[in-house]
């Protein structure tokens, strides 16, 4: 009998391995092994130990800038546990697997158990796949640059950030100087299977018009958006082109000033948005033709708004009635308050 | 700070029978007799708690109840003045205690939980209860016991409050 640390970790409800740093897993394990016989554990290759790298702006980690830590030291499978405090700077994370763990990980932006932010004052890149960033408080100053998309940009052409997950961060686009339209929360350039769950994008007081999650020029397959507050001016916005977008939109709170779920006709679309609360408007969910965008001149797929507004158990907090409204000039149509158009 | 408390009280056979649970585990009678129940300690109980008699008795306690203890803190020192687990290490105890069947039937013993973990950002205290023999559960005939090594793993690169003082449930059913 050689046991290792994931065989009691399956047998207790409410434990998961990922609350053992990689260094903990790579010791008990060895203490299993020669309690029980045998060799070490999951992630305790010896010659290639997973590695838990502590930053603390403070100066009492490893390393006082997250960047660092990923260039100098992080390796595929680490772990990197952000102390609170004030981390002025952008981060690229090119690290496959690789996971920043703020001092919120695992509660809820909006959840008022969290306890002091680790702030990140910058972009954080995500270029490689599997990758986690879980519990930070971002804010990105919109500079002007063309190349700028979101305060967490997942993937860039030809680097992949498929698989990854942004979970329980604070996220605030901030274009108080009007310098960048549309700054995202969340862009997504080149990643599928991407998970986006109980985060909180809210724009900076004063900030221009801003996206809670947004595409860029590229297919996005599986895409995961639940249980997140989305304050910007849109909340969702993607599809378009000739490209195909498949994605899963449940459980989140969108209080928008402007749209809630925009969603581009596209050469495939399998979307499903579902038990979401819709405030804000006074459109919820657009239903764009490429006659709107004018991006592209081609018959794709648009989304069926019907299903949507009737049977999907999302929840229209309206003055008057939820209704589907056609704007035939551009063929594209939108669940909207009927009080407000 | 209190990162090297570790107390996981190990539940008796008290008066309701309560942590170990099971009817019909080791008896069972119908009327027409006396019945007569007695509650006995830990040590002595049909299904029998007890330390190993080897120098790590030290970490267990019995309470005022006779229930015993895991006790890894201030409360328990050794006589050589030891008051706890080391900081950023990982202690074994092994064979800290038994778990044996004195009842009248073939039992399976199914411990829960066997992990214990508290943590506050990269800090990190857990403890696992790891048994000799099989697992993660037990099969004890009458007069067999089960005996269980403690591995406490304590993690802190930054200052933080990570502490356990929990229960651990042993439940022990007839096979029959």
């Amino acid at each position: 009998m050689t046991l290792q640390l994931i065989d009691f970790v399956v047998e207790t409800d409410g434990v998961d391995l990922e609350d053992f740093p990689p260094d903990v897993q790579d010791r008990i394990n060895d203490e299993l092994a020669e309690l029980t016989g045998g060799d070490g554990g999951p992630g305790s290759d010896p010659d290639d130990p997973p590695q838990s790298i502590i930053v603390d702006a403070g100066g009492d980690g490893d390393y006082e800038s997250i960047q660092t830590a990923i260039s100098e030291k992080a390796e595929s499978g680490d772990v990197i546990f952000v102390e609170p405090g004030e981390y002025d700077e952008s981060v690229t994370v090119n690290v496959e697997d690789l996971t920043l763990e703020g001092p919120n990980a695992g509660i809820a932006g909006d959840s008022d158990e969290r306890g002091a932010e680790a702030n990140v004052s910058g972009y954080v890149a995500v270029d490689a796949e599997q990758v986690t960033i879980d519990g930070f408080a971002i804010e990105r100053e919109a500079s002007g640059s063309l190349t700028q998309k979101g305060v967490i940009q997942m993937g860039a052409v030809g680097d992949s950030a498929s698989g990854s997950t942004i979970a329980n961060n604070i996220i605030t686009p901030n274009d108080t100087n009007s310098e960048n339209p549309r700054l995202g929360g969340v862009a997504i350039e080149s990643a599928d299977n991407v998970t986006i769950s109980d985060n909180v994008i809210s724009p900076a007081d004063g900030s221009a018009d801003t996206i809670g999650i947004t595409r860029y020029v590229s297919n996005i397959e599986n895409l995961t958006v639940s249980s997140n507050m989305i304050e910007t001016s849109v909340a969702i916005s993607f599809g378009g082109g000739k490209r195909s977008y498949s994605a899963s939109i449940t459980d989140n709170e969108f209080d928008s000033v402007a749209t809630g779920i925009t969603v581009n006709e596209a050469g495939s679309l399998d979307i499903t948005i579902a038990d979401n609360v819709f405030n804000g408007g006074p459109f919820y969910v657009y239903s764009a033709d490429n006659e709107a965008t004018r991006e592209f001149d081609f018959e794709g797929e648009k989304l069926d708004l019907q299903p949507i507004l009737d049977d999907q158990g999302n929840t229209f907090n309206t003055t008057g009635n939820a209704v589907i409204t056609e704007f035939e000039d551009i063929n594209s149509s939108a669940i909207a308050d009927d009080n407000a158009l | 700070m209190n990162r090297r408390n570790i107390l996981a009280a190990i539940g008796a056979l008290g008066a309701g029978g309560a942590i170990i649970t099971g009817t019909g585990a080791f008896t069972s009678v119908e009327a027409n007799r006396n019945v007569s129940v007695t509650v006995e300690g830990d040590a002595n109980a049909y299904l029998s708690l007890d330390d190993t008699g080897n120098a790590n008795s030290k970490y267990l306690n019995t309470n005022s109840t006779d229930e015993l203890e895991i006790d890894l803190t201030g409360n328990n020192s050794t006589d050589a003045g030891g008051t706890g687990v080391n900081a950023d290490a990982v202690t074994v105890i092994e064979d800290l205690f038994e778990v044996r069947n004195q009842g009248t039937q073939e039992v399976e013993l199914t411990v829960t939980p066997l992990t214990f973990v508290d943590t506050d950002g990269a800090n990190t205290l857990a403890v696992l209860a790891v048994p000799d023999g099989s697992f993660p559960t037990s099969t004890l005939s009458t007069g067999n016991a089960e005996t269980f090594s403690l591995v406490v793993d304590e993690f802190s690169p930054t200052d933080a409050d990570v502490s356990i003082d929990s229960e651990i449930n042993f439940l022990a059913e007839a096979t029959e």
